[in-house]
């Protein structure tokens, strides 16, 4: 029951879209979340929950964050944490899960024109004041 | 009790090696090669292989122990490389932001490098406000020269926002997409924009490399593209021979008689250490410095008030073409001095800071979306994250006494008493502010942005600590003279952004250099 409840709460959290997976399919390792979950999922009427739609669950969510907003932002935290650094999460968004370095990234196109643009800067003279 | 060990003496110990501490003692063991100098240090070292930048996890770990807010690393229960003591800001606007280790803030700063602007000396001449400087920006600019030499800045001289600057050493940080809109957004309203001053290299120099965008500039270097007083001031100060000491936290400056006779403090093993010293240097920042001469019973009725942020707010403005995202440093591209100076119709004093900046990692994007979760936050990272472009507004602080850092009744574990900062925005400040975000607005909209997003206040970037130890010449106003020498005990010195009397509207750092420059060249010209 916790685990289908732990995995209903992150699909709440994170429901995903046409292309966004939902939390469950986004390959996250739920076990490293179950505790951080645990004292909010605690807070829950799991038969409730899991019955709920869509709809109901994130009223029943946000009741719970009301009540114990500590339990449901550490939840979420750890919930965004494992979601947004998934690889097929970050595919989704353009942006590669290999970390920054060594590889950097590029910042493309010319400034050219952009840079010729500050001759108008320069033609208004010295802007400081002495 | 372990007994404490004395040392041999030195003519000058120096307290923190960050921006302050590290030019002072590079340049006081260039310009007096006979004193002996020690430079005692909170924290360590840090290696750029084990920065984030190199992991996957590397943006929860900017979230938690590569934040750069002390107290949210000490949360986050993680062994952090930046020895950290507790800051009690609850009652702060601003939440303060530094770095306690080799190289200080430098390791986890921006790099951001403006100026401050000659009329930021002059406030009460010119604007009848606040406090002047004790100096010119021009009796500064030889130090602010030097300055940029050591951390080897990327720019466009020409800029007609200041006066004329010697050619930058490298070629100016690019503006990539980003940067490009911003500038066809100015140009549409006809105002100032100019590509920032960086110490980023943009080219390799010597052992460091040239920015690769990699993106996380503010948990450390990993090429060490972006200057840091641990690759530039302190190797230089080593080689000078000065003695740089990790680990070592300092307890109280020992003071007889209104003379400092040294400093004790705590080495790496634990051992307690009584280190005499003719001169005693400090520069732990705005909220280290304070709360060490306070605790080491410097009497000065300013020590500690006067506290100065730059009150920071912003607009996101969202773009239907793609722009960079995270991608390049965060303290790019190019910024605006349209509205810097003093405008009477404006119902405020003195101005503001424009500047574009790159965009969040797409975790701390979504995570500050309110609510973070649910298919809505979703949609909106979906449609933001690499379309949006944040302008950030700086209003120009001004001293208030009751803005302040002080110690708490409780020890910490550092052997010093708890500090707190309390700090109210101004309404000064809100009207600043609030300028600053129309004209964002304004330049967002010129420049393509289909809706935008203002955030009234940024809590988090509470990076520059400033005036707690103000220059003057009045001890009842003011904490030092113009040599930053302590009215109460002539022989402290203080080599920090606490010494400044107004903060402009610019990042500090800059400045911070060039001034501990100055400092130790009064100092070496007195010991020669």
């Amino acid at each position: 029951m916790s685990d289908a409840l732990l995995m209903a709460v992150l699909d709440a959290l994170l429901p995903g879209d046409a292309t966004l997976p939902p939390a469950s399919r986004a390959g996250l390792d739920v076990a490293k979340l179950a505790a951080p979950a645990q004292p909010l999922l605690a807070r829950i009427d799991a038969r409730a929950f899991l019955a709920a739609d869509a709809a109901g669950r994130s009223d029943l969510l946000r009741a719970v964050a009301q009540s114990d907003p500590v339990a449901f932002r550490e939840c979420l935290d750890r919930a965004l944490a494992a979601y947004y650094q998934a690889p097929t999460v970050l595919a989704v968004f353009g942006w590669r899960s290999e970390p920054p370095m060594p590889q950097g990234h590029e910042l493309i196109g010319d400034d050219g024109p952009a840079l010729a643009l500050l001759d108008t800067v320069r033609d208004r003279g010295p802007l400081w004041r002495r | 009790m372990a007994k404490e060990i004395r040392l041999q003496p030195v003519d000058v110990v120096v307290v923190g090696a960050g921006l302050g501490g590290a030019a002072f003692c590079a340049r006081l063991s260039e310009r007096a090669p006979r004193l002996r100098i020690a430079c005692l240090e909170r924290g360590g070292w840090f290696q750029r292989a084990d920065l984030p930048a190199h992991r996957r996890d590397w943006q929860e770990l900017m979230m938690s122990s590569w934040a750069t807010s002390p107290n949210l690393r000490q949360r986050s229960g993680a062994s952090a490389r930046s020895a950290d003591y507790a800051i009690d800001d609850s009652q702060s606007a601003f939440k303060p932001l530094m770095w306690s280790g080799m190289g200080g803030s430098t390791v986890n700063w921006a790099a951001h490098f403006p100026r401050l602007h000659p009329s930021d000396f002059r406030l009460r001449t010119q604007d009848g406000i606040a406090e002047d400087w004790p100096f010119s920006y021009f009796d500064l600019e030889p130090y602010y020269d030097l300055n940029d030499e050591a951390f080897g800045v990327a720019g466009l001289a020409g800029d007609p926002a200041y006066p004329p600057k010697k050619s930058r050493r490298m070629k100016p940080l690019p503006l990539g997409r980003l940067g490009r809109r911003a500038a066809a957004g100015f140009d549409r309203l006809g105002w100032h924009w100019w590509p920032v001053d960086a110490a980023i290299n943009t080219v390799a120099d010597g052992a460091r490399g040239a920015c690769n965008h990699c993106g996380p500039c503010q948990q450390g270097c990993a090429n060490g593209a972006k200057s840091s007083t641990d690759i530039t001031y302190l190797p230089r100060a080593t080689r000078n021979g000065v003695d740089l000491r990790p680990h070592c936290v300092v307890r109280e400056v020992v003071i007889e008689a209104g003379r400092a006779t040294g400093v004790r403090y705590v080495d790496a093993s634990g051992a307690e250490m009584l280190q005499p010293a003719s001169v005693v240097v400090v520069a732990g920042n705005g909220v280290g410095t304070a709360r060490l001469l306070l605790a080491s019973g410097v009497a000065s009725p300013a020590l500690g008030r006067n506290l100065m942020f730059h009150p920071a707010a912003y607009v996101r403005g969202m773009f239907k073409d793609e722009l960079d995202g995270p991608v390049g440093p965060i303290g790019c591209a190019l910024y605006s001095h349209e509205f810097y100076e003093t405008d009477p119709a404006r119902g405020f004093k003195r101005g503001v800071h424009l500047q574009v900046t790159r965009e969040n990692p797409l975790l701390m994007q979504a995570a500050r979306l309110e609510p973070a979760w649910g298919g809505e936050a979703q949609r909106r990272l979906r449609e933001e994250f690499r379309h949006s472009m944040a302008v950030l507004v700086l209003a120009e602080d001004l001293p208030e006494v009751h803005n302040r850092v002080v110690l708490a009744d409780r020890m910490e574990g550092d052997g010093l008493p708890g500090v707190r900062v309390e700090y109210r925005l101004s309404e000064h400040s809100r009207r600043s502010l609030d300028f600053g975000l129309d004209r964002a607005e304004e330049m967002l909209r010129a420049a393509g942005a289909y809706r935008v997003v203002r955030v009234p206040l940024a809590p988090l970037a509470g990076w520059h600590l400033l005036g707690t130890a103000r220059m003057g010449s009045d001890p009842g106003s003011s904490v030092t003279d113009a040599q930053g020498r302590c009215h109460a005990a002539p022989n402290i010195i203080v080599a920090d952004g606490s010494l400044f009397p107004t903060v402009g509207a610019v990042n500090p750092g800059s400045t911070i250099g060039a001034l501990a420059l100055k400092l130790a060249d009064d100092l070496a010209r007195e010991a020669a």
